[in-house]
């Protein structure tokens, strides 16, 4: 028998998660995964792992798809209905009770909020709020249940509280939903269809432009 | 994802008020001005709210007068629908923006702003001119979208004027216009207007406007986090040509 098993993966959320409605499995797994195995993230600049060989790690996912165009058997986020969106924002700006002791090197300077180091931001925070978010996926249930432990929240501005998982519960699933679901997908899939398919990202990193391809993808879905 | 709809009541109320019906009105009889002086004018068109009010008043009184988009190669696809749906002239600029985005960068600031209205407006509206041998322009620049300074030369210059450098008549026939104005208008003539305000309800007044998909304005107050929301692939695809503005979402 396989190690690998169909299963079904649930986070009961505390809280709004920062993220658009796509939110893949593999990516929340290869995150905790590249951390354990490589250790913090110290900091990265734009662009600046692209002249380095990417770090590899190995994830305990079903892989699909041999060949450059493969991707795990994860699927995009279930969001338990009624889902509610909001938009928050955080804000960064100069504070001016502090200009006295702005360092200009001993010469006369302005601070510009325009542009530079003290740049002022109004950046909008996209959030998604339901009860639970399920995903389903073929993989090894013990070792992902290991990894998830290492993941109490999901999306982005986790340092400041938001996309808490109050709960992870991975259970066995008697069907395969990872790509497929009721006859419809629920990942992005990649394709040669130039015409029809839809440029995004098809396996983490997401991001990484070498993880891209023409994909079909989830109807109602906002891949990115 | 959900659309937001149009706040379609406030803006039919808003067209039934004295200070609405007077300020269409008198846009009629700016262009109506206009028009007596040219004999071969054209609309300038974005796509956006406010020159699909100009489009308007000026077809109703010149149904044939052609309109004109300075096509860069970065509209939405909501635009290039609307753009073809109306018959507009696509006018090539000098180059597409996002070659000039990639020639200054994003922090070139006012270089990259003059770079941008050299190649996408100043230099086009020459060859257009030559090519066709307009003789005047109709264009939606309101006073409220930059009360320094186009409201300032808006108002000084007036609705109706001639530019010395070209003597191109041009007419900015809704140059007084509120936001209610405009929509409004768009509401009580059952005008076509741009999918992308659809998707652009929930943001605060000033902020809903249409320009290159890939402007750089407005980066640090969420242009591009926005993009990435409502249109992932032409996000997907600026990020591969520039990484950089994954920073800013």
């Amino acid at each position: 028998m396989s190690e690998f098993e169909p299963m079904r993966i649930t986070a009961q959320l505390g809280c709004g998660v920062v993220s658009d409605a796509t939110l893949p499995i593999d990516s929340i797994l290869y995150y905790i995964a590249m951390r354990k195995a490589h250790g913090p993230q110290d900091a990265t600049e734009p662009g600046g792992h692209s002249g380095t060989s990417p770090l590899k790690v190995s994830m305990p996912l079903k892989l699909i798809n041999p060949g450059p165009k493969w991707y795990y058997a994860a699927s995009f986020a279930q969001w338990s209905e009624p889902v509610a969106e909001m938009t928050d924002y955080w804000n960064k700006r100069f504070d001016q009770q502090y200009s006295d002791i702005v360092d200009f090197g001993g010469r006369r300077g302005k601070v510009l909020v325009e542009q530079g180091k003290y740049r002022a931001y109004h950046m909008p925070m996209f959030t998604r709020h339901a009860l639970t978010v399920t995903w389903y996926a073929v993989g090894n249930i013990e070792a992902i249940t290991k990894l998830l432990r290492f993941m109490p929240y999901i999306g982005k501005k986790t340092a400041q509280g938001e996309g808490e998982v109050l709960r992870w519960t991975v259970e066995k699933w008697p069907h395969d939903w990872s790509v497929l679901k009721d006859g419809k997908l629920i990942r992005a899939i990649p394709t040669d269809d130039n015409q029809n398919g839809f440029y995004c990202g098809f396996r983490p990193s997401y991001y990484m432009r070498s993880n891209m391809a023409y994909c079909y993808i989830p109807q109602n879905n906002d891949a990115s | 994802m959900k659309l937001s709809k149009i706040p379609r009541n406030r803006f039919e109320l808003w067209a039934k008020t004295g200070q609405h019906l007077w300020r269409v009105t008198q846009a009629r009889q700016y262009v109506s001005e206009w028009l007596s002086y040219v004999s071969n004018p054209y609309i300038a068109y974005s796509s956006g709210k406010d020159s699909t009010c100009v489009l308007a008043l000026v077809r109703e009184q010149a149904p044939t007068t052609p309109a004109v988009y300075f096509d860069a190669d970065c509209s939405f696809p909501e635009s290039a629908e609307l753009i073809d749906r109306i018959g507009a002239i696509r006018f090539k600029t000098d180059e597409p923006f996002l070659d000039t985005l990639g020639r200054f960068g994003f922090d070139a600031g006012d270089d990259l702003d003059r770079a941008t209205m050299k190649s996408t407006v100043w230099n086009p509206i020459k060859r257009l001119i030559a090519e066709f041998g307009f003789d005047g322009v109709a264009y939606g620049l309101r006073a409220e979208e930059n009360l320094g300074t186009r409201g300032r030369l808006a108002k000084k210059r007036g609705a109706v004027f001639q530019y010395k450098r070209d003597g191109l008549w041009a007419c900015q026939p809704i140059c007084d216009w509120r936001y209610n104005d405009v929509w409004a208008f768009i509401v009580s003539e059952n005008l076509s207007y741009c999918g992308v305000y659809d998707k652009m309800w929930d943001m605060p007044e000033d902020d809903q406007r249409i320009s290159y998909w890939a402007g750089e304005t407005k980066r640090r107050h969420g242009r591009w986090a926005w993009l990435k929301r409502n249109y992932p692939e032409l996000f997907n695809r600026f990020a591969d040509k520039f990484p950089e503005v994954r920073c800013y979402v």
